[in-house]
């Protein structure tokens, strides 16, 4: 892409698989849980991605931030390599890149204090004296909607979109270029889930820092993404502007993920029901991974694989879906 | 005559402390072949509420001596625990939201299929192992004389929840109960589930009680819908009434929260404030201290009112919280 603006991320072609244990006589198999992924986010923009269970995404933000093994491939934070640093060198670049996990009642430990909780990544990283630090805490605790006080309460004394509050200062107090939001919103209520969307707006208006933003839930994902990525069983299969994949769908997996959203401002609609299942990604398909569940499938989608192709929209597709559905 | 019919039901779970009253007086019925949702936030009582029309509530009859609770006619809150198990099952099914804790992992699929049918004295061996396999059809299992032999750990999560839902039909119940069973799954293998239960509904009659706090899904099913709150019914009516011309302000708080498509970048309504724990619930208007219309008035216990045939409402001020819908 001919953008002029160095991106905060790059990925290029990743890979993540894990061995599974070897069965005598047999060659070790693999779960290929990531299958040469590439994506950019710029400076200030957030990429949401969407997909379904064990499709990888939870797999390809972890391996971004070194928390899961890259197989190979290549990540830039900034610009600078970041995939073949050993560990002692990770650490200090560590704070640009920082993750908010999907459970707020196991991502807390229950023995620590919030202050120490958050005032934690700081020691880490050497930053400040004691008292710095705990100035720091109390101004990011208010930053995302909690007191200075709460500092000194331990998190069972906190509701969950607190809590998620809480996770959410963690990952801030390092000042990172890089948020990257697991499933942030997704055991929430309603209620409090707006409440977390519309601080993560506030925040990022405020700090400009960009985003991964990973979801299930496709309503949540159009709500805060400037881009959108949608992966099928470890790869891409399509990306674009949220206009262009979710109005203008191009692959066939996006139009039935958007179809099958639940939705209370179309009642009564006739929609296309997928059939089928994702297949294992311990053997997965020669070809396109969608082709068994596709009703647009052809002899070449079982043999050959789609490639990300195009511009601005990008699709991974030998027989895209065009303008008119007809 | 509603076929489940609930009055001012109370259910306890009783604690060390003071027990918490999770059902809190609620009124609801469901007449026969009808979809009726339950929508609430965690906590609000709605699984205690579709446990308590199971008789799976752990208190008896004395915590609640004004709740009425009727299936079918009969009090049920009379019967006894042999009573409930030739009704469980066989005339009540039900679906959780777990497929893999719910079904037992070391028995084979057929025989945990076929066990309802042989308890109720439904069928013989033969028989109850060829119904096994129609009610595998039927909920869109492939070979579904394979599957009798598998183990629940062998099936995808959808697979496990279209075998719960084999179990929970198999002897035809006349009320289907299903506590969020598709909120554990992927909102393909979602859409296909909720085609199946309405599939079911449609063939064989059978009401449903579908209990979730996802309106989408509510949208897609629901003849008539209740919304529950700290442990009442807030609002009840039908689809239309409920989400078209909410009248309770936490109804219009929820539909209001709600990410929908095609309003990127747009902020959020967030609803104010916290749900009160059990103990601390306010005396008058649960919901009042979240409330933006509250007032002097709002202090008093609300009862529910009719807005129009079939809605109902508890709220003091529904006027007001109409008026700013319609801005």
């Amino acid at each position: 892409m001919n953008d002029p603006v160095q991106p905060i991320l790059a990925v290029r072609n990743l890979t993540v698989q894990f061995p599974l244990r070897r069965r005598p006589g047999q060659p070790r198999r693999h779960v290929h849980a990531v299958r040469g992924v590439s994506l950019d986010i710029a400076p200030g923009e957030t990429l949401g991605l969407i997909g379904e269970s064990g499709c990888g995404k939870s797999t390809l933000a972890r391996a971004i931030v070194r928390l899961a093994p890259i197989t190979s491939g290549e990540v830039y934070l900034a610009g600078n390599p970041w995939h073949n640093l050993p560990e002692r060198r990770l650490r200090p670049l560590r704070p640009a890149a920082q993750m908010i996990f999907q459970d707020p009642w196991s991502s807390l430990n229950p023995r620590m204090r919030i202050g120490r909780i958050i005032e934690e990544p700081l020691i880490v990283q050497k930053r400040g004296d004691r008292d710095e630090r705990q100035a720091t805490v109390a101004r990011v605790l208010e930053q995302v909607g909690l007191h200075p006080d709460d500092a000194g309460k331990y998190p069972h004394q906190f509701s969950g979109g607190q809590r998620q509050r809480i996770g959410i200062a963690r990952a801030l107090v390092l000042e990172p270029q890089l948020l990257l939001a697991d499933e942030a919103v997704s055991a929430l209520d309603v209620s409090v889930q707006a409440q977390i969307l519309n601080l993560l707006a506030d925040l990022r208006a405020e700090h400009r820092f960009s985003m991964l933003f990973i979801s299930h839930d496709l309503r949540v994902v159009e709500q805060v993404s400037d881009r959108i990525a949608v992966m099928y069983l470890g790869k891409i299969v399509e990306l674009g502007s949220p206009e262009d994949v979710l109005d203008h769908s191009r692959h066939p997996y996006t139009r039935a993920l958007v179809e099958a959203v639940p939705e209370i401002d179309a009642r009564g609609r006739r929609r296309v029901i997928l059939g089928g299942e994702p297949p294992s990604p311990i053997n997965p398909p020669r070809g396109c991974a969608f082709a068994g569940r596709c009703p647009r499938a052809q002899d070449r989608c079982h043999t050959e694989d789609a490639v990300l192709t195009g511009d601005d929209h990008q699709v991974a597709c030998h027989y895209p879906l065009t303008e008119d559905p007809g | 005559m509603a076929l489940l019919e609930a009055e001012q039901l109370v259910s306890v779970f009783p604690t060390q402390g003071e027990p918490v009253r999770a059902v809190d007086g609620v009124d609801l019925h469901i007449d026969e072949g009808e979809t009726v949702c339950l929508v609430g936030e965690s906590g609000c009582g709605k699984s205690a509420f579709a446990l308590s029309a199971m008789g799976l509530m752990p208190s008896g009859r004395d915590a609640h001596p004004n709740g009425r609770l009727h299936f079918d006619g009969e009090d049920v809150l009379k019967w006894d625990e042999q009573r409930w198990c030739a009704i469980r099952g066989r005339d009540i099914g039900m679906i959780f939201q777990e497929p893999m804790t719910s079904l037992n992992p070391v028995i084979r699929v057929g025989t945990q299929l076929m066990e309802p049918l042989l308890i109720h004295g439904l069928a013989n061996r033969t028989d109850a192992r060829r119904q096994a396999i129609e009610a595998l059809a039927r909920v869109g299992i492939p070979q579904p004389d394979r599957m009798l032999e598998r183990y629940p750990h062998e099936l995808s999560g959808g697979m496990r929840q279209r075998v719960m839902i084999a179990i929970a039909t198999i002897c035809r119940p006349r009320l289907l109960i299903a506590d969020e069973p598709t909120t554990a799954l992927d909102v393909t293998v979602e859409a296909q589930i909720l085609e199946l239960l309405a599939d079911l509904k449609q063939q064989h009659g059978m009401a449903m009680l579908f209990i979730t706090h996802d309106l989408g899904v509510v949208a897609e099913l629901a003849d008539r819908v209740y919304v529950m709150y700290a442990g009442q019914i807030v609002e009840s009516g039908t689809l239309a009434q409920v989400f078209d011309q909410p009248g309770h302000p936490y109804t219009q708080g929820l539909l209001r929260s709600m990410p929908r498509r095609h309003q990127r970048g747009r902020r959020l309504y967030t609803i104010p404030g916290t749900v009160p724990p059990p103990h601390q619930r306010p005396s008058g208007c649960r919901f009042a201290p979240r409330c933006p219309y509250a007032d002097a008035a709002c202090e008093q216990p609300v009862t529910l009112r009719d807005l129009a045939a079939g809605h109902t409402v508890r709220c003091v001020h529904p006027d007001r919280a109409r008026s700013q819908q319609d801005e």
